[in-house]
């Protein structure tokens, strides 16, 4: 062997061997990764987990910041096929998907860590910290709590105000108004309401969920758990079935299996009147979007409300702060002034359709991945709690605000909420109080798959090119073969008194 | 003896080892990887199971794979005229200028766009045809042609076309390089025979240039039918696939099998079909495209 044969031998060793420290090193501290989407609480977020850090130098908290929402998605589902050890610890479960990823035990239930005291919020029990309505709404089957929620947020429908003087309208008091609304802004040569629809971010598809929540509340008695049933509440002992209470099922429990059985068995039917009524109402309204609305992207669509050519726009409580910012960014003659209304409800309807609901909920669902070891668990739980602490939730709203980032609601934490300032709070104020869908009525509810192929029927029924009827004859097919998988991947008797492992 | 040579050359073994390991860990075998994949179901959490040629019964009655390869199709078609027509007519526009100068700067001003990356040319086109405020629209309401605007990418009946059109004039750099390499390289001799035996441009073009130029064609044609079934990423970013299935192709599909379903084991299938695609057309362009000049 040469001289510089030694000397390459020697330098690769020398490198191979600064490799290895790194690891070893690092190793040594618990890992948690957090896993956020850019632009909302990036800055304060870091910010808190230097903090915690320096309180618990045994741990490493990696903030990890993915582009978008999809990203978010990616980057879960890659490491979670790979290996779940490397996987993120903490994600956004309304990014991912809630009921699929509980089901085939990606997620963590975090009921017994709710029921202990949050050592960063002076030892309160951690559920107190909460709105006991949100953890409920986010809860598997009633019982099993996954979701720890952060901000709140609802859709509506914003409106140029400006605009809506100029033609001498108000916010509608009906679905039957607001059509009339809509033909009135066409005939002035403005574009009713721009909307994003496309295949990876298809709005529209909000009002369609809304209608149909107004149809499947007609079945509620039927699926509602029952005495006896493996999910029942004492809630649901006091359910009173009021088409017109936004507010009847909300803390209720639905049985899964007597709603897959009400499906298969015929009970209830996507060919149903109510529904092709709920589907009619929408169609109608998607010929008042903008051209193109099926390729318009949110950007697009938000920059036809920006430049006056859209007199409303649909989007939720999260494009506030960009939406403020950027009209103060515009000249003074460019300004306008806007508001928001709810989606209004259909008032002569012939199948005794209720009011629409809002789509409310958390921006920010976190979920803890389940890494089957329960000691990382607890260090992944107390990082939360201290996220999740009055004080710091807190720091986390006003530091976002004075880095000029966004955040997407109002905080849900108790106490946090006084931090926003007066303007911003006054619009988040104006998004709620609608109630709230009651998504566990869906039959196919966080079925990424069934909704991936019903998308572009959802597309080219929204065009038009396909009546109602058709759209939910091919529905209900989907459907039916979604219960059908999952009967079968989530090992369902359809006995709704035994709750049945998944297989 | 055999061994003494390696023994020889063992400092050139070593130093080419990391490049050997690198290209065989992630190229090899992911590739390796996902044709044992194809069988299997394979679906979060590390997880996969044997299920035999499941996959690809299940492609069979896919309504994404269905419209997606009559999609994938009119695109392939669309790309091979793309990548042949335009850019082989500018070579030889190119090449008829009398002067060097002349073909020099002619041929650095159609190369020049080929620094702009892709993405940002398919950013643009995407404004472009944005319905209500894009580039197209707002000339056709200027032109008073108000009926024809449409909603490109919105609309099953224009979406596919508008996004074949993206490009336009379609003079793709690197296709014109290896026509004009090619045009250079045809014996000054055969050229000038062709001349005193009174053959106009036109003829010189079919009988000469086109037969001379057919190892060039054959691969423009292979490049284009691997690029235009692997590249998904101008349908992600202009359509998503939609409107309805107007624009979905099998790999876009098999990204969302991967990266929003987590579908694995079905989309390594849909991959495999595609590889087996790209093999057997580029086989068939070859053989069919066999040249004299190959013997």
């Amino acid at each position: 062997m040469t001289l510089s044969t030694h000397k390459f031998v020697f330098y690769a060793l020398a490198i191979y061997w600064i490799l290895c420290l790194h690891p070893t090193s690092s190793s040594a501290k618990d890992r948690v990764i957090f896993s956020t989407v850019r632009g909302f609480y990036n800055t304060a977020l870091a910010e808190l987990a230097h903090q915690y850090m320096d309180l618990h130098p045994e741990v490493e908290i990696e903030i990890n910041i993915q582009p978008d929402n999809f990203s978010i998605l990616r980057y879960y589902t890659a490491q979670m096929a790979a290996d779940r050890r490397t996987a993120p610890d903490i994600v956004h479960g309304n990014l991912i998907g809630i009921e699929e990823n509980f089901h085939q035990g990606n997620f963590l239930a975090i009921n017994e860590y709710l029921e202990r005291p949050n050592p960063y919020a002076d030892g309160a029990i951690w559920r107190t910290l909460f709105d006991e309505t949100f953890l409920k709404v986010f809860a598997v089957n009633g019982i099993y709590y996954c979701v720890l929620p952060l901000d709140y947020l609802d859709v509506a429908v914003y409106y140029n105000r400006d605009i809506f003087a100029r033609l001498g309208l108000s916010p509608p008091q009906s679905w039957e108004e607001w059509l009339e609304h809509c033909v009135f802004i066409e005939s002035q040569g403005l574009i009713a309401i721009s909307i994003a629809a496309t295949m990876q971010a298809n709005v529209s598809e909000w009002f369609s969920t809304m209608l149909e929540d107004a149809a499947l509340r007609h079945f509620v008695p039927l699926v509602i758990a029952h005495p006896g049933d493996w999910n029942w509440v004492e809630d649901n002992a006091s359910y009173v079935h009021d088409l017109d209470d936004r507010y009847a099922d909300q803390m209720i429990t639905i049985n899964p299996e007597r709603l897959a059985s009400a499906f298969l068995e015929g009970k209830i039917s996507y060919e149903m009147p109510v529904f092709v009524e709920a589907y009619s109402a929408f169609q109608t309204l998607t010929r008042h979007y903008e051209l193109g609305h099926l390729g318009t992207d949110q950007a697009g669509a938000y920059n036809l409300f920006l430049t006056q050519k859209a007199a409303m726009w649909m989007i939720g409580s999260w494009r506030v702060g960009s939406l403020m910012k950027d009209l103060a960014d515009l000249p003074e003659e460019l300004r306008f002034d806007w508001s928001v209304f709810p989606a209004p409800s259909i008032k002569q309807s012939t199948q005794g359709l209720g009011p629409l609901r809002g789509l409310g909920g958390a921006g920010h669902q976190m979920c803890i991945v389940d890494k089957k070891d329960p000691a990382h668990h607890d260090r992944v739980v107390d990082f939360m709690m201290y996220l999740y602490a009055p004080a710091q939730s807190a720091y986390l709203i006003r530091r976002t605000l004075e880095m000029g980032e966004f955040i997407q609601g109002a905080p849900l934490i108790k106490g946090a909420r006084e931090q926003l300032p007066t303007d911003i709070r006054d619009r988040l104020d104006q998004f709620g109080g609608q109630g709230y869908c009651k998504q566990e009525l869906s039959p196919i509810r966080g079925d990424n798959q069934t909704n991936a192929y019903l998308r572009p029927w959802t597309q080219l029924f929204s065009l038009g090119r396909i009546s109602p009827d058709e759209y939910l004859a091919r529905k209900q097919v989907l459907v039916l073969q979604t219960l059908h998988r999952q009967v079968r991947e989530r090992g369902y008797d359809l006995d709704p008194t035994t709750e049945d492992p998944v297989p | 003896m055999k061994w003494r040579k390696i023994a020889q050359a063992r400092r050139s073994y070593l130093l080419i080892a990391p490049s050997f390991a690198l290209v065989a860990a992630f190229l090899y075998y992911p590739a390796l990887s996902g044709i044992y994949h194809a069988f299997t179901r394979w679906q979060t959490v590390g997880v996969s199971i044997w299920v035999g040629i499941d996959n690809f019964v299940a492609m069979a009655s896919d309504p994404f794979i269905r419209h997606g390869i009559t999609n994938q199709l009119m695109l392939s078609l669309a790309d091979f005229a793309k990548a042949l027509i335009p850019p082989f007519i500018v070579a030889e526009l190119i090449y008829a200028l009398p002067r060097e100068r002349e073909r020099y700067w002619m041929r650095t001003f159609f190369v020049l766009p080929m620094v702009a990356p892709m993405m940002v040319i398919i950013l643009m086109w995407y404004f472009i045809y944005d319905a209500n405020m894009g580039l197209l629209n707002q000339t056709l309401g200027a032109l008073g042609l108000d009926s024809w605007r449409q909603a490109w990418l919105g609309d099953p009946d224009f979406a596919l076309g508008s996004i074949i059109a993206i490009g336009f004039p379609w003079v793709g750099a690197l296709a014109l390089l290896i026509f004009m390499a090619g045009l250079n390289n045809i014996p000054g001799e055969i050229l000038d025979a062709a001349r005193i035996d009174g053959a106009g441009p036109l003829r010189r073009v079919f009988h000469i240039d086109i037969p001379m130029l057919v190892p060039q064609i054959r691969l423009v044609v292979v490049l284009a039918l691997i690029a235009g079934i692997q590249d998904f990423g101008r349908i992600l970013v202009m359509t998503g696939g939609g409107p309805g299935y107007a624009t979905y192709v099998p790999a876009l599909w098999m990204y969302e099998q991967t990266f929003q379903l987590a579908h694995f084991g079905y989309a390594c299938a849909i991959g495999l079909m595609l590889f087996a695609i790209i093999l057997s057309g580029s086989t068939l362009v070859l053989r069919l495209m066999k040249s004299d000049m190959d013997t």
